[in-house]
């Protein structure tokens, strides 16, 4: 048993670390730079004013000011937001000047920052698909809540990522907003006239135009019918069609911004999806596949 | 003079509107607060009165939510069991929840010390007469989660049961076994079974908070609740127990949560405070 072990340990350390690098929150380290600096009084009182003040205010609009509890939670809240402000400021890396930013401008100041960011994030798309109830105040509030929770919670005595969930968070919402805008350009210029719909299925939406494409230059598809993709795959069967041609023609078409986003489709559908619709599969497979995990919620099912 | 039935709209008016906008009534409230301050409780209440005569119940909810906690304690108190107040019946749970932090302002350790059933029958008094002012259940309901949802709330319900630890323990046992709908009845009918019941029925948080003030070193499913032994039983302190707290303890402790005076007012700082803007 023992020597299992040992060999288990023999091998794990052998292997290769994940390069992870912690730290406190960025709000410890100022004011660890603080206790550093000489005469320090007047700006620690300072900040301790501004820092209890916006403990109270977050604790009534978040928590509960009224419990130990609640003002514990709102404290670790304000460390966190402080810390995402100075992290997403544009100033060096280094403890000193991150106490001279926080000093400079003022806690609550910093807290704002931090705040807005958190905002900004919020008012990205979660996900590719947009319903009419990203739009109501009620949801959005609360989902500003939960991303300030999950975000700018930070423990003093512990290290925090809250600024590397920050970041990835935002990438992952830039991308999905940039897929959002595109099927929304591709909406407005449907052939048959903008498709008005409040739900938004921006993938689905990229995916029916892409494939479309494939016949060759013609009008911009943002949503179909079934039995319009049945009389597409009978056409390409038919007389194989040069892909890169048509699907050159609806670049050309698309502003150059929407460009990296169709590309990417156009290389993942190559070789599936594409392929499959010039086989000899089944047209009813094909069918099932394109509603199943393509075109999605965009595609009309029923036929008239 | 107000019906216990026209609270229950009232109230429902109230939740839409949201908290009474502070600019009304500023001068009702002055009077009012003056006269308590005065020690004229019943010239305050004579006021209130009018107030609701002349502007309707809604306007008396608006100038109780515009009083200092302390003195909506203050007049509170003034008002308990046998004398019915309007304040009684309207004021705001939130309210009533920040004017309970200032109960225990009054009591000295020398009164804690000497005469502590008198501090306990008079905060029972006040927050019965709170609680069961009306029919209105969805007030009670309000009400108690307000109260517990402070910390001083929750030790102040702690020191009434506290008095009946016994029932307290075989109330929350028969909650958990049976569910609170289906417990009721306890070995001996204590004054406070009624709170508790209500507290444990539509409450279940607030509920633990409770059993949680009271019993500090309390581990659900690792020991079992027990009521302090009249002998005392420092030595035999086991494990398997979580000791009830004593009156006198949670006495001191609603005494030692009264909100002081700020120690140092914040100075005037370079900068203007941004308030609320932080959010912005």
């Amino acid at each position: 048993m023992r020597n299992q072990y040992s060999q288990q340990v023999n091998e794990n350390s052998a292997m290769q670390l994940a390069h992870i690098t912690t730290h406190p929150p960025h709000l410890v380290s100022a004011l660890e730079a603080l206790a550093r600096r000489a005469d320090n009084q007047e700006a620690a009182q300072t900040l301790l004013d501004e820092l209890s003040g916006i403990t109270v205010l977050v604790a009534k609009k978040f928590t509960n000011e009224r419990t130990a509890d609640g003002l514990l939670d709102a404290f670790h809240l304000t460390v966190g937001c402080i810390s995402l402000g100075i992290s997403q400021a544009n100033i060096p890396q280094d403890d000193d000047a991150q106490l001279s930013f926080l000093l400079h401008h003022g806690a609550e100041y910093v807290f704002q920052m931090g705040f807005r960011q958190i905002k900004e994030l919020s008012a990205l798309p979660f996900t590719a698909f947009v319903s009419e109830f990203d739009n109501d105040p009620f949801v959005q509030q609360r989902d500003i809540k939960v991303l300030f929770a999950e975000i700018c919670r930070a423990d003093p005595i512990s290290s925090w990522t809250g600024d590397e969930v920050y970041k990835r968070e935002l990438q992952e919402r830039q991308n999905n907003q940039k897929i959002v805008s595109c099927a929304k350009w591709l909406r407005q210029k449907h052939y048959a006239g903008p498709v008005k719909d409040p739900d938004l299925d921006a993938h689905a939406v990229i995916a029916i135009a892409v494939i479309f494409a494939i016949a060759g230059d013609g009008p911009i598809v943002a949503r179909a019918r079934q039995k319009d993709l049945e009389t597409l795959i009978q056409g390409v069967r038919k007389s194989p069609p040069d892909i890169d041609a048509g699907w050159d023609a609806l670049l050309k078409k698309v502003p150059s911004t929407y460009h990296p986003v169709l590309r990417e489709r156009m290389n993942e559908y190559r070789n599936t999806i594409v392929e499959k619709i010039l086989s000899n599969t089944g047209i009813k497979t094909v069918i099932t596949e394109l509603q199943n995990s393509y075109a999605g919620s965009e595609m009309e099912v029923d036929y008239d | 003079m107000s019906h216990p039935d026209r609270t229950s709209w009232i109230y429902s008016i109230h939740a839409r509107t949201g908290m009474a906008d502070n600019s009304n009534f500023p001068a009702i409230s002055r009077q009012v607060t003056e006269l308590v301050l005065a020690g004229s409780t019943a010239h305050a209440e004579e006021a209130i009165n009018d107030t609701a005569e002349q502007f309707g119940d809604l306007a008396v909810v608006a100038v109780l939510n515009t009083l200092e906690p302390q003195v909506a304690a203050m007049h509170l108190s003034a008002f308990d069991g046998g004398k019915l107040s309007l304040a009684t019946m309207l004021i705001s749970p939130k309210a009533w929840a920040g004017s309970l932090a200032f109960f225990a302002a009054t009591w000295g350790e020398d009164k804690i010390e000497d005469e502590p059933e008198v501090l306990t029958e008079s905060l029972f008094a006040h927050i019965h007469g709170i609680v069961f002012s009306t029919d209105d259940a969805e007030r009670r309901t309000k009400l108690i989660h307000e109260a517990l949802a402070t910390d001083w709330g929750t030790t102040a319900f702690a020191v009434l049961f506290s008095t009946a630890t016994r029932e307290i323990i075989e109330l929350a046992h028969d909650v958990h076994a049976r569910g609170a709908h289906s417990s009721g009845s306890t070995t001996s009918d204590h004054d406070v079974i009624p709170l508790a019941l209500e507290i444990a029925r539509n409450d279940s948080d607030a509920w633990d908070r409770v059993l949680f003030e009271m019993f500090p070193d309390w581990q659900p499913g690792e020991n079992q609740l027990k009521a302090r032994s009249e002998e005392g039983d420092d030595d035999e302190r086991h494990h398997e127990y979580a000791l009830a707290r004593t009156t006198h303890e949670l006495l001191l402790r609603l005494r030692k949560q009264v909100p002081g005076k700020a120690s140092s007012t914040p100075k005037k700082g370079i900068r203007p405070s941004l308030g609320e803007d932080i959010f912005a």
